[in-house]
């Protein structure tokens, strides 16, 4: 459209056929999980990108701040969407503007995941819905690319509840675009080829520590396991770590190898003194993707007995 | 399969190279002699990987220009 003075275009919609005995029912449901993105890092290319799973799980496992956090599943969901607004006039009831598309989830996380997602607090992101029919929700801002609803996510207070009853914390996701809102596009990954289910494949980046067990010049011996899990539970240790996933401050180290009888306890050799630091490298080059792991922090070297 | 990376053992030395990975599953259920037998001929190999890395080449591998058969340079007058 020419720029001119005082022309203005509206974003409107021809009339829209409307045959619908042929086609398929609706398949979407309820709303039950979401993938928050770091705002501006949720775009797929293509449609064919958004169907495949290894593009999704790179975005999972990007760095912090391009990253996209598959947020626990949803136990309750409730719509808190405002009523679209309309105008009295003598002419009638016209319509003004779309009312806040605004829902409320209710997870159901342990304090230590409530305390991690406080950290979505008050961000806007970009934002994939999953519902419970396994589609993915999102839109297209050119219908090629597919992007995630820009949305203001408030987690709320923790409730109190009453007897018999478990505390599920409040979050609330309130759409920025209803324009967003009103034309979605609708991913149904069950039924591709490759088929995955968002459901079940999707899964956020753990935190994992790293704890020294014993360490001379030569051997370092540390566990590697899930954060807030108790380290004696066997599904807190991390396995199949290799070389490559470890990280040492001083000289380059020679090999590593997981334990037979202790899961996720690794003996690492090369040379070693008090006060070096070993890590894991980052999330995205971690050899293994089940699951998605990330360091909370280096592991300071002590108890070399100095020759 | 125990593939242990060069720079990092060279750095250990032969004798913490052995002593540090006798007992990693590729070594546990030898004999300790057969052991550090298999591991020595492992390091050999290492140090061998670096001897070759930085072998000197002959510089006279390549055949001269007999002075004579050079073409004449054109000095700029």
């Amino acid at each position: 459209m020419a720029q001119e003075i005082n022309q203005f275009s509206e974003k409107t919609k021809e009339y829209g056929n409307t045959g619908f005995r042929d086609l398929i029912a609706n398949k979407r449901g309820a709303i039950c999980g979401a993938v928050a993105c770091v705002r501006g890092f949720s775009q797929f290319d293509t449609i064919e990108d958004a169907y495949d799973l290894a593009k999704w799980s790179a975005k999972f496992r990007d760095i912090k701040t391009k990253r996209a956090f598959m947020l626990p599943l949803f136990d309750g969901i409730e719509d808190m969407s405002e009523e679209d607004v309309y105008d009295e006039s003598l002419q009638g009831s016209k319509f003004s503007a779309w009312g806040n598309a605004k829902f409320k989830a209710t997870i159901d996380v342990n304090a230590y995941q409530e305390w991690q997602l406080r950290g979505f607090s008050e961000r806007e992101m970009d934002v994939y819905l999953l519902d419970v029919a396994q589609n993915i929700l999102g839109f297209s801002p050119d219908n090629t690319k597919i992007e995630g609803f820009s949305m203001m996510i408030h987690v709320g207070k923790t409730p109190i509840v009453a007897k018999g009853e478990k505390v599920k914390l409040p979050v609330f996701f309130t759409v920025k675009s209803s324009q967003e809102w009103i034309y979605p596009v609708v991913l149904e990954p069950t039924v591709q080829t490759t088929a995955w289910n968002p459901l079940t494949d999707f899964d956020g980046v753990y935190d994992v520590d790293l704890t020294q067990v014993s360490a001379s010049a030569t051997t370092i011996v540390l566990d590697v396991t899930k954060k807030s899990i108790d380290p004696a539970l066997g599904y807190a240790a991390v396995s199949g770590l290799v070389l490559a996933d470890f990280v040492h401050s001083g000289a380059v180290m020679t090999a590593a190898e997981e334990s037979d009888t202790v899961p996720g306890r690794y003996t690492l050799t090369g040379t070693f003194a008090n006060d070096g630091t070993i890590n894991l490298v980052a999330c995205a080059r971690i050899s293994i993707t089940t699951p998605f792991i990330e360091s909370t922090g280096a592991m300071t070297i002590s108890g070399i007995e100095q020759e | 399969m125990f593939t242990p990376n060069r720079d990092g053992a060279l750095l250990m030395g032969r004798d913490n190279f052995v002593a540090a990975h006798i007992k990693f599953k590729d070594f546990r259920n030898l004999t300790p002699k057969d052991a550090a037998k298999k591991l020595n001929k492992i390091y050999d190999e290492l140090e061998g990987a670096k001897r070759k890395d930085t072998e000197v080449r002959s510089s006279t591998s390549g055949r001269k220009l007999d002075k004579r058969k050079r073409k004449p340079t054109t000095r700029a007058i």
